[in-house]
């Protein structure tokens, strides 16, 4: 195996996550990518959606972003994520009730044109599924 | 003139007043305790943000970013952070006093806007701070109350969301923050800052002479120059320019999150001082009113023997 690196992911209010790994796939912007040790300097934005880990021992973690930066350099690799939870701790009743705010936020405001809101309330009803995919998913 | 049972009382009366500051102190001090933990969590956080716009933004050459935009200024916003509670020093008047001045000036600055636009908007965190503009009759457009140690990341989104809309939206063209600088737990500053539009950041020190021009945030630094000025090359995904421009936001959350944190942690740090000035005061007080209530029963004692010694001669007489 090509050995590990050190992964950190912190939101803005812990970290949640320091701890080295042979791998990790991402929700990137653009594409999902994957990254191992080695992998060339890079600056990357992250969708919400799942962060797979696999540890040293082959073992695999998956966490909910919700969205963020993504940063490998000089071995290091960090995870700048609007919030980050395991996906045994996600709590399904919360995020279905925030879906369900979401999509009533959405419905309202169409004719307003408000398109601030709108993206917001958009991005928050993806976060809900997002969540509730994940923890449903393992 | 006091009987002894009335001082008696006063002093009990005092007694329950300083316990219940020195609940108060200790309450302030864990929760500042907590609010700096909690600022200390966020740090990695933080300062990898600041880092990246470090690295980013000597990688654009021609950005414009709404939340960049600089616009002729015909109406402000400004947001007053101020404590839901009273019973912590001189922290509310102050800050209130420096954003009422503020805000009267910005108001003479800009006098009537011609396009019909309201000239000022007040966002008001903190009841104290609500309370206060709107009994002056000043235009709050919206308050946000109970934003304290624990208050969720959430909470804090929807505030910056807030303030940030007011500029993205086009209702003011430059956004202020009074709020109360940390500097030690008995030094708080109250301060005014300019929060939007974001200032570019300086030129990046590390920056080779090569980028001629400067490598700020809109400098005009050779075309294609890639990631020359960093110390590693960086691929972005996606390009820069986009990449800078979904960081900003972000970027200004964090801001909102720190000044937010700073506020409160100012607060409990007054709160603190305060409540320990009251309790020593209030044992001040506990021993002036002994001595007095001492003092007066001794006299009280004296008054009577003298009464019963005079009673006693009257009637040898």
């Amino acid at each position: 195996m090509a050995g590990t690196f050190n992964l950190q992911i912190v939101t803005p209010e812990s970290e949640v996550f320091n701890a080295p790994v042979e791998s990790v796939t991402l929700p990137g912007m653009e594409a999902r990518f994957g990254v191992l040790r080695g992998h060339a300097p890079l600056i990357a934005a992250l969708e919400p959606g799942a962060v797979e880990i696999t540890d040293a021992d082959g073992a695999r973690t998956v966490m909910a972003v919700g969205g963020g930066f993504f940063q490998v350099s000089s071995g290091n690799a960090m995870v700048l994520a609007d919030s980050a939870e395991l996906s045994s701790e996600i709590n399904v009743e919360r995020a279905a009730e925030a879906e369900r705010r979401a999509a009533s936020r959405l419905a309202g405001q169409i004719d307003e044109g408000l398109v601030l809101q709108r993206e917001r309330a958009e991005a928050s009803l993806k976060r809900a599924r997002i969540r509730q995919r994940i923890a449903g998913g393992r | 003139m006091a009987s002894v049972r009335d001082i008696k009382r006063k002093i009990r009366v005092v007694k329950n007043i300083s316990q219940i500051t020195q609940a108060m102190k200790m309450v302030a001090a864990a929760k500042l305790r907590r609010v700096q933990e909690r600022v200390q969590r966020g740090k990695p956080y933080s300062q990898t943000m600041a880092e990246l716009v470090g690295t980013l933004a000597p990688n654009v050459k021609e950005f414009s970013h709404p939340l960049l935009a600089v616009r002729p200024v015909g109406a402000v916003g400004i947001v007053v952070i101020a404590a839901d509670k009273g019973l912590c020093g001189s922290y509310n008047s102050n800050i209130l006093r420096l954003a009422h001045g503020f805000i009267d000036r910005k108001t003479r600055e800009i006098g009537t806007p011609t396009d019909g636009r309201q000239p000022l908007r007040i966002l008001t965190i903190g009841r104290k701070a609500t309370d206060y503009f709107n009994r002056r009759d000043y235009p709050v457009t919206e308050s946000f109350l109970s934003i304290g140690a624990d208050t969720p990341y959430e909470q804090v989104r929807a505030a910056s969301n807030a303030i940030t809309g007011m500029f993205l939206t086009g209702q003011v063209d430059e956004v202020y923050i009074c709020y109360t600088e940390f500097i030690t737990t008995i030094s708080q500053r109250p301060q005014s800052i300019k929060f939007l539009p974001i200032e570019p950041p300086a030129t990046d020190d590390e920056a080779p002479a090569a980028a001629a021009g400067g490598a700020s945030l809109n400098g005009a630094s050779a075309a294609g120059s890639g990631a020359r000025g960093a110390s590693q090359e960086f691929i972005f995904e996606p390009e820069a320019p986009q990449l800078l421009g979904v960081l900003l936001p972000r970027f200004v959350e964090t801001r909102v999150y720190q000044i937010l944190m700073e506020a409160v942690a100012s607060e409990f740090g007054a709160r603190m001082t305060a409540m320990t000035n009251a309790t020593k005061n209030a044992g001040d007080q506990i021993e002036e009113l002994t001595l007095l209530a001492n003092r007066t029963r001794q006299a009280g004692i004296t008054k009577e023997l003298l009464e019963i010694v005079g009673g006693a001669e009257a009637l040898k007489g």
